[in-house]
């Protein structure tokens, strides 16, 4: 069963995909969405660290307190239940685009079952 | 940006139920970022006060920035959660626990003074009697104390209602006053008992004894209270007046 709501676990998808190269702290992570998305996702940026704690607090992602430049941030990295996660994520998301692409291309035929 | 922002947010975030953790660090990943913002769109040419209003509006309105943390139930504390068992439950596991431990330590000590000093002196017995009664003092007078000073900063911490807050501190100073434990030694053998005025028959000095101790730690815990209060409307002004500055 695809979850309904198109852009839920997007955020998710995105930081974990994103922490899985390297870690990095939130203002990092929102400049590198915007990059990799070309500006098609903007998120209002101060949303992406509930999201952050939420996934800390499932276990996907583990954070430490690193001192850059006489500041400290705090660096988030995935962890192995976090690419689990994320594994399962890209599966949804890639069985939601499949599906609405087979809808766009055949509306007539195509079964829709998100 | 101004302190007064985040302080209405963090605020808003405690009442609501988020767990001070979270909400802690989620205000100092958001002042960070405001500040990276700021130094972005000032290395862009932006003038200070342009670069602060374009970083406000990328950091997301209050609401927003409320709303999407308040989303995940799973950053709410637990005594957020279940207040019943934090401010109700709480109290009476820790009092009877810290009893408990008291009493056993206290037996530990009795047998392990009897297998060092085979022939206590009386200046060791009088001595073993004083420390038993200082470390009853501590179960009694200031165990039920320490607990409702930690409900009554933790239930502050997370801006509880008054009435959870009240209830943990009666709880537990109630409880753990009405308690007694009570060492004797006759020159010949030692004596420890323990006895409680919560329950029949009611002995007079056990009911008075409680009386009195409950009076003294609910004092402590309440003017804790009042001190926690007065700290905590302190900030409130400090945030109206900074409020009011930055709209003058």
């Amino acid at each position: 069963m695809v979850n309904p709501n198109f852009m839920n676990g997007v955020p998710e998808l995105l930081i974990l995909r994103l922490l899985e190269e390297r870690e990095m702290y939130g203002y990092e992570i929102v400049a590198a969405i915007r990059t990799k998305t070309a500006d098609a996702i903007s998120l209002g940026e101060g949303v992406v660290y509930p999201v952050l704690h939420a996934l800390e607090r499932e276990g996907a992602l583990k954070s430490r307190r690193k001192a850059v430049n006489g500041r400290t941030r705090v660096y988030y990295t995935v962890t192995r239940k976090g690419e689990t996660r994320l594994a399962g994520l890209v599966r949804q998301w890639t069985h939601i685009t499949d599906t609405v692409n087979r809808a766009i291309r055949e509306p007539s035929h195509a079964s829709v079952t998100i | 940006m101004p302190q007064s922002r985040f302080d209405e947010l963090r605020e808003r975030l405690l009442r609501a139920g988020i767990a001070p953790r979270h909400v802690r660090r989620y205000i100092a990943e958001l002042r960070d970022h405001f500040d990276d913002l700021v130094r972005e769109e000032t290395a862009n040419g932006a003038s200070r006060n342009a670069a602060e209003a374009k970083a406000r509006t990328r950091l997301g309105n209050d609401n927003d920035l409320a709303e999407t943390m308040l989303a995940r139930p799973d950053l709410r504390s637990l005594m957020a959660r279940y207040p019943w068992a934090v401010f109700g439950v709480g109290p009476v596991v820790l009092v009877l626990a810290s009893l408990a431990g008291a009493l056993a330590i206290e037996i530990g000590a009795v047998y392990l003074t009897t297998a060092v000093l085979h022939h206590p002196t009386v200046a060791e017995r009088e001595w073993f009697v004083f420390g038993v009664a200082v470390w009853n003092t501590l179960a009694t007078f200031v165990a039920p104390f320490a607990i409702a000073a930690a409900l009554c900063i933790a239930g502050h911490r997370q801006r509880m209602p008054a009435a959870w807050i009240f209830a943990g501190i009666a709880i537990a100073c109630i409880l753990g006053a009405f308690q007694e434990i009570h060492f004797s030694d006759d020159g010949h053998h030692g004596e420890l008992s323990f006895g409680s005025g919560l329950f029949p028959p009611f002995h007079t000095n056990l009911v008075i004894g409680g009386l009195y101790r409950t009076v003294i730690t609910g004092a402590a815990a309440l003017a804790l209270y009042g001190f926690g209060l007065r700290r905590q409307n302190f900030g409130h002004a400090a945030v109206d007046r900074a409020a009011t500055l930055a709209v003058e």
